[in-house]
């Protein structure tokens, strides 16, 4: 498909997406809006595998089994009760994976102009902060951080070794 | 919030480029494991809110 019609069908995906969160917003229509963003989501990525130059099918077709296997189970058997940890994992994922798609785009090497080398820098940073945020987010809802304020001096001093790496974290106590 | 998370995922779409296209040996596994997580986040994240969403539906 010509880069037109693929931009065409991301642009539909973008409006259902739009759409899909306002859907999200309201009990009578938050299933369908869902449904609108899952359906916005497999437009996406049915028009970016009809892009001129794709060869690793086999690379394409393992990652999104292994991730939808992944996503699928873990979606459906954890219990309720750890869902806003769970969606704070997947949160992490989604950031880790723009990091990587971040260094990908550099590591290719092709010249980039400003705009897209600012843009690859910048989507590589908020990935990176969105990883970091979202895995503190996960240890304080699995109750593996303490939910405490803490503050961040540079220089903490060493600590003894009866103290848990929790504790360790925080500084100058 | 379930749902804007999984909507998020839409880097997915440069993971599939990345590891699809393959223009160099890094940016083929960088793009694979993008891919992979990417693929999580966006599976994971509509059947959680899916399933949340089941909840509060009222049974008729």
């Amino acid at each position: 498909m010509n880069a037109a019609v693929i931009n065409l069908a991301y642009l539909v995906a973008s409006v259902l997406f739009i759409l899909g969160l306002k859907g999200l917003a309201h009990p009578r229509t938050a299933v369908r809006g869902n449904l609108m963003g899952a359906l916005g989501m497999l437009i996406a990525i049915v028009a970016t595998l009809t892009a001129q130059g794709i060869v690793g099918w086999a690379w394409v077709a393992g990652g999104v089994a292994a991730g939808a296997a992944i996503g699928a189970v873990l979606a459906i058997r954890i219990e309720m009760t750890a869902m806003p940890q769970l969606v704070a994992l997947f949160n992490g994922f989604g950031g880790i994976a723009s990091v990587f798609v971040a260094g990908a785009a550099l590591h290719i090497g092709e010249t980039m102009d400003l705009q897209a080398s600012i843009a690859t820098a910048a989507s590589g940073l908020i990935g990176a902060v969105t990883f970091w945020g979202s895995l503190v987010a996960f240890g304080k809802l699995q109750d593996l951080i303490s939910g405490a304020r803490r503050s961040c001096r540079v220089g903490m001093r060493s600590t003894s070794p009866s103290r848990s790496p929790v504790s360790a974290w925080r500084s100058g106590s | 919030m379930s749902g804007s998370n999984a909507i998020s995922g839409i880097t997915i779409v440069g993971a599939l480029l990345a590891a699809g296209l393959m223009q160099s040996e890094w940016a083929t596994w960088l793009g694979l494991a993008a891919l992979v997580f990417a693929t999580v986040n966006v599976v994971g994240g509509f059947l959680v809110t899916h399933r949340m969403l089941a909840m509060f539906r009222k049974d008729k």
